[in-house]
C-alpha cells in the first residue's frame, strides 16, 4: 500500500508504471484518476487549492486504504493526492489496485474514493472570475458513502480477509480429518460433459484436502434424487453429501422435496446463513434459492443451486469451513460422529 | 514567552510555533479549510495560564471560549459539523482535558478526491 501526498503537479500514468512495476503476480489494475475542471456547470474554474493537515491527513488516507484492502481483499493499493494549488486539467488523485482477478481491484477503486469524498482531511476551495467558495461533499458523495459504509458492515459480518467467515478461524493446533464426499449434479438437462457446477464442487472438496467418495448425476427426478442419495446415505464410506441443482422455484425443481423426507433433522441455519452469504452476490435473488441442509442417519447433506457461482459461494463461504476440522468456533465434520450416538 | 516564529504555509494552514526552548504553557490551535479563513493570524498560539483563568478546561470550555471571542469563528463552527483534532487523533469527547503543549485541530467538512 502506497500513500502520496504530492504538493506539485504529478503524472499518473508514470505513478501507475511505477506502480506496478516489478509483479506479475496480478491479473488486473484498476485505476481512477480525478482531474481539476474548467467549468463547474457554467462559471468558470481558474484555480483549485486543496489544504491538507500535514501528518493527520496521511494518517487517515492510509486508515481509509488500509479498511478498504480489508473489506475488497485486495491490499494492493495506490493513493496519490494532490494539495496545494491545483490548474483545470491537472490531476488531483490517483487510486489504483492490482489483484488477482479484476472483481476486488474494481471494488477497491471505487469504496475508497467514495470514502476519500468525504472522509479524507482535505479541504477545496475553488476561485473564479466570480470568486472562490469552499467545497464541501456533495448529497450525492453522502449518499455513495453511506451505501459503501452499509456495504462494509454487511460483509464485515461475514467474511474476514483471507479467512472464514463471521471471525471464524482456523486453529493450527487442531487437526485436519478429511471427509468423504460424494457430489450429485441434479439435471435435465446437462450432461458429464457440462457438468461444469459438478466438477467445480468436486474439484474443491480434494483442493481443500477432502475425499471425493463418489460422484454422480440425476435428473430432476424425487425418485431418482432419493435412490442415489439414500445409497450414499447408507454407504459407510460416504460422510457428506452434496448435490447441486433443482433447488430453484420453476416446476422441475424438486431437490429440496426429494431430500427433505430424508432428513432426521434439518439444519435450519445453514439456510440462514447460505441467503445472508448468497445475497451479498445476487442481491434479492437469493430468495429464489431454496437452497438447504440436513443430517441423514448420521451422513450430513447439502442442497447447493444448479449455478456455479452459487457453489462457489455455498463451498468456499460456507460448507468448506463447517467440513473443516479445524475451524474454530466449531464446525460440523468434529460433530460427525456423534450425529448417530443414541 | 520566548521568541516565536511565524509562517504561513503555502498550501494556506497557519501555524505558530514555539521558538527553541522558550518552555512556555502554551496549546496551539490549528484552522483548516474555511476556518483557516475567518482565524485572525494571533489565534495559532494560545498561553494555557489565561485560558485556565478564563476557566477553559476541556475542549468543549475552549470551543465556547473561542466562539465568545472570535464571533466570525464562532459562527463559521455553529454553521457547519466541526471536528476537533487532539495531538493528530480525533477527539470525541468534548469534555476531554486541555494540557499543555497539545495541539487542537479544528476540522470543517472535509472534501477530498
Amino acid at each position: 500500500m502506497r500513500i502520496r501526498i504530492a504538493a506539485e503537479a504529478f503524472d499518473p500514468q508514470a505513478e501507475i508504471a511505477a506502480f506496478a512495476a516489478g509483479r506479475d503476480d496480478a491479473g488486473a489494475l484498476v485505476n481512477f484518476v480525478g482531474t481539476c475542471r474548467a467549468k463547474t456547470g457554467d462559471v468558470a474554474v481558474e484555480e483549485l487549492r486543496i489544504d491538507h493537515y500535514p501528518g493527520f491527513t496521511e494518517k487517515e488516507i492510509a486508515r481509509l486504504a488500509a479498511e478498504t484492502a480489508q473489506h475488497c481483499d485486495c491490499p494492493d493499493l495506490l493513493v496519490v493526492h494532490r494539495v496545494g494549488v491545483i490548474r483545470p486539467g491537472e490531476a488531483i488523485v490517483l487510486v489504483a489496485a492490482r489483484s488477482i482477478h479484476r472483481a476486488n481491484a474494481f471494488k477497491a477503486v471505487e469504496s475508497l474514493m467514495d470514502y476519500l469524498k468525504t472522509d479524507a482531511p482535505l479541504w477545496k476551495k475553488e476561485s473564479g472570475p466570480g470568486g472562490a467558495r469552499w467545497i464541501e461533499p456533495r448529497p450525492q458523495d453522502q449518499e455513495r458513502r453511506a451505501k459503501a459504509e452499509e456495504g462494509r458492515k454487511m460483509s464485515e459480518t461475514l467474511t474476514v480477509p483471507g479467512g472464514a467467515p463471521g471471525g471464524g478461524r482456523l486453529d493450527p493446533d487442531k487437526a485436519f480429518r478429511p471427509l468423504r464426499v460424494a457430489v450429485l449434479t441434479v439435471s435435465d438437462t446437462r450432461d458429464a460433459e457440462n457438468d461444469t457446477s459438478g466438477k467445480l464442487l468436486s474439484d474443491r472438496v480434494t483442493r481443500d484436502g477432502h475425499v471425493l467418495a463418489a460422484r454422480g448425476m440425476v435428473k430432476d427426478s424425487i425418485a431418482e434424487i432419493q435412490a442415489q442419495v439414500k445409497k450414499w446415505i447408507a454407504d459407510p464410506g460416504v460422510d457428506v453429501v452434496i448435490s447441486t441443482g433443482g433447488t430453484g422455484l420453476t416446476g422441475r425443481d424438486v431437490t429440496p422435496e426429494a431430500l427433505r423426507p430424508l432428513f432426521d433433522k434439518t439444519i435450519e441455519g445453514f439456510e440462514t446463513v447460505w441467503h445472508m452469504t448468497s445475497f451479498q452476490t445476487v442481491g434479492l435473488s437469493t430468495m429464489q434459492s431454496r437452497a438447504c441442509a440436513g443430517l441423514a442417519k448420521g451422513t450430513l447433506i447439502f442442497a447447493l443451486p444448479g449455478s456455479n457461482g452459487a457453489c462457489k459461494d455455498g463451498w468456499d463461504r460456507l460448507i468448506r469451513w463447517q467440513l473443516d476440522s479445524r475451524h474454530r468456533p466449531c464446525n460440523l465434520a468434529e460433530l460427525i460422529s456423534r450425529f448417530t450416538e443414541a | 514567552m520566548g521568541p516565536r516564529a511565524f509562517f504561513a504555509k503555502p498550501d494556506g494552514l497557519l501555524w505558530l510555533m514555539m521558538g527553541a526552548g522558550s518552555g512556555g504553557w502554551v496549546i496551539h490551535l490549528v484552522f483548516l479549510g474555511k476556518f483557516g479563513d475567518v482565524a485572525p493570524a494571533g489565534l495559532g498560539e494560545i498561553a494555557l495560564p489565561a485560558l485556565r483563568d478564563a476557566g477553559v478546561r476541556t475542549l468543549g470550555d475552549l470551543q465556547h471560549w473561542l466562539a465568545q471571542h472570535q464571533p466570525l469563528l464562532g459562527q463559521a463552527m455553529a454553521a457547519t459539523p466541526t471536528r476537533l483534532i487532539v495531538n493528530q487523533c480525533v477527539a470525541h469527547d468534548l469534555s476531554q482535558a486541555i494540557a499543555d503543549g497539545d495541539e487542537i485541530a479544528f476540522l470543517p467538512p472535509m472534501s477530498g478526491g
